[in-house]
């Protein structure tokens, strides 16, 4: 056969290429990252100020490089890496590849737990710890009410999860209805957007904590899951109870996509819209699907905070950027792909 | 394994039983074919075998022993499921399709170990597939994709393989290529339960018939005694009977054709 017709990742060693690329262009993006923001700080200094971890005296470069600059590139890169991996292994679960990070309410719990701990002028640890616990009721209440059903369960959990979200949603927006429009409103309309902006090293290690088990969890998982994408019946004809595996795999995609919006807030496409290209770039196993996710979507996510804090004085929600970068580039890859399914 | 025999097997959808008082029973090595017209009942009754839905009535007993109570695990050991024909969301290679035959015996945490890639390499090649094993799932023909499901299960080493319709979608000469396969996994010691619409296909790879219409047996046995023109005309509901061929090799085939 031509080698021109053998798709990319059916080509000998091209899987470890990719991940070689990737590493470099994530520790580029990293550097690349320290250098944007209003503050100056070109790239030979920073190496300079790294040799500096510990002086007794910071200087302001070093302390807008550590204690700016530095939460902020590792919490972009982690969350988007999350919500990637999280997308993934929703979209597998549920067979199906438009499932976001979202499906069981979590984003739109952890909106509504923020809201109503800003509504009640608790501190941002609180607003963080809420969005967190909220984001984790939501999808526990979806599971709950889907396993209330005893057949279809990945129907009946799509269902209830937009349920779930619709009623979060509706009370994010009685809360914003009632709060002050002065002070309480706006707060609430800036972390609903998605920002990076208030993210320090006390709320990036919050958030750390339930990433790490999630990506354990998922990780270990990783040849489990692929069983899973068969569906129910065939998953049970292999010997593995698709109940449990899903639920194992819920807990650990969820973990994740809390802890996400819970450190940045809302932050669409990206658990959409990564997963499907990587499937496209390695296929769905996801021994190969898991770390290019966390690379590629750490990323994406990075580049597009430093369009969010660099394009312009004021800084433009991250939530919309990625919307505004992510739905087209979707829709081109879609065109360009003619309906070939990967 | 000894014999597998299931008695009286009821069972349907929302309180309604589809498939109404089912027996039959199975040895080693041996082939029954599920014949019947669509809607008949057929995959319902599968769907019970491979206990996807419950039975509100009836067992089903490996070696005299009760199988309905078993775990899954055990369960994965002794029944392997082909499906029919469907075109998978996400899309392995035949490598790792085959690979997940081995599901029972890779723990959740764990991935596929030497033992396991054995096992998928041998399959492949009693199925002489190795070539494919990089292709991916959704590029290979339809006759290929049933192949590489039959080396799932080869994988999965249980001894009895349901198929439900294995030729069903299949162009001609990959339904003689699925005969084949079916008649060498009974040469290997497999049992094999398979469904199919096509009267005749009974006659190719069959020990044992049995003929449903209406959820209900209309004859079981043994081809040449459970199907003619009386149970066949009964159960498909278009007067037809089974006439004998010569063939050049000097042997009878038989065939089915509208009266």
């Amino acid at each position: 056969m031509n080698n021109k017709h053998i798709p990319l990742y059916e080509r000998k060693n091209y899987f470890r290429f990719l991940l070689v690329g990737l590493v470099a262009a994530s520790a580029l993006s990293i550097l690349f990252s320290f250098t944007v923001g209003y503050y100056d700080l070109p790239a030979s200094r920073i190496f300079e100020l790294f040799g500096q971890i510990g002086t007794a005296q910071p200087t302001s470069d070093y302390i807008v490089l550590m204690r700016v600059r530095l939460p902020r590139i590792l919490s972009a890169f982690l969350i988007g890496a999350a919500l990637s991996v999280s997308g993934a292994s929703y979209q597998g679960m549920f067979k199906n590849p438009l499932v976001s990070p979202d499906i069981l309410g979590v984003a739109s719990g952890a909106g509504f737990g923020a809201s109503l701990a800003i509504f009640l002028g608790m501190s941002s640890v609180m607003v963080q710890t809420m969005a967190f616990i909220a984001g984790l009721g939501a999808a526990f209440l979806s599971f709950l009410i889907s396993s209330r059903v005893k057949y279809g369960q990945t129907v009946s959990l799509i269902l209830a999860g937009t349920m779930i979200g619709a009623l979060c949603m509706a009370a994010t927006t009685m809360l914003k209805y009632l709060a002050d429009t002065s002070d309480t409103l706006p707060a609430i309309t800036f972390w609903l957007m998605g920002s990076l902006v208030k993210v320090d090293m006390k709320s990036l290690l919050f958030s750390l904590v339930p990433m790490a088990v999630g990506f354990v969890l998922l990780f270990l998982m990783r040849w489990r899951l692929n069983v899973l994408t068969l569906g129910d019946e065939e998953a049970q004809s292999l010997g593995v109870n698709p109940r449990r595996t899903r639920f194992m795999a819920i807990v650990g995609a969820t973990l994740l996509s809390s802890a996400a919006v819970c450190l940045g807030g809302l932050i669409g496409w990206v658990g959409l819209m990564i997963p499907h290209i990587t499937r496209g770039l390695v296929g769905p196993q996801y021994k190969k699907t898991f770390p290019v996710c966390i690379l590629l979507g750490g990323c994406f996510l990075l580049l597009v905070d430093d369009l969010s804090r660099g394009v312009s004085a004021l800084e433009i929600p991250i939530g919309v950027l990625t919307a505004f970068v992510g739905a087209p580039f979707f829709i081109w890859l879609i065109l360009r792909r003619k309906g070939e399914q990967v | 394994m000894k014999e597998l025999v299931a008695h009286g097997l009821r069972c349907g959808y929302h309180k309604h039983d589809v498939v109404k008082g089912i027996d039959f029973s199975l040895n080693p090595g041996e082939v029954l074919v599920v014949l019947g017209a669509n809607g008949s009942g057929k995959t319902t009754l599968f769907k019970a075998i491979m206990r996807f839905l419950p039975l509100s009535a009836g067992h089903i007993s490996v070696d005299g022993q009760d199988v309905l109570h078993m775990s899954l695990l055990e369960y994965s050991r002794i029944f392997s499921y082909i499906p029919q024909q469907h075109t998978p969301v996400f899309s392995y290679t035949v490598e790792e399709t085959a690979m997940m035959g081995r599901a029972s015996r890779v723990a959740t945490f764990s991935t596929p170990g030497k033992e396991d890639k054995a096992a998928v390499k041998k399959a492949l090649e009693t199925l002489k597939i190795t070539h494919l094993k990089d292709k991916y799932y959704t590029r290979i023909s339809g006759g290929e994709r049933k192949l590489a499901l039959i080396a799932r299960a080869l994988c999965q080493q249980s001894k009895i393989i349901v198929m439900d319709e294995p030729s069903s979608d299949l162009d001609y000469a990959n339904q003689q290529l699925m005969i084949n396969t079916i008649l060498s996994l009974k040469e290997y010691g497999y049992s094999i339960i398979l469904s199919t619409h096509a009267p005749e296909y009974p006659f190719s790879v069959a020990d044992k018939v049995l003929l449903l219409k209406n959820g209900q047996a209309v004859s079981y046995g043994a081809p040449g005694g459970a199907l003619n023109r009386g149970t066949l005309s009964h159960a498909f509901g278009v007067p037809m009977d089974v006439f004998e061929l010569d063939d050049q090799k000097g042997s009878t085939r038989k065939i089915c054709l509208p009266l």
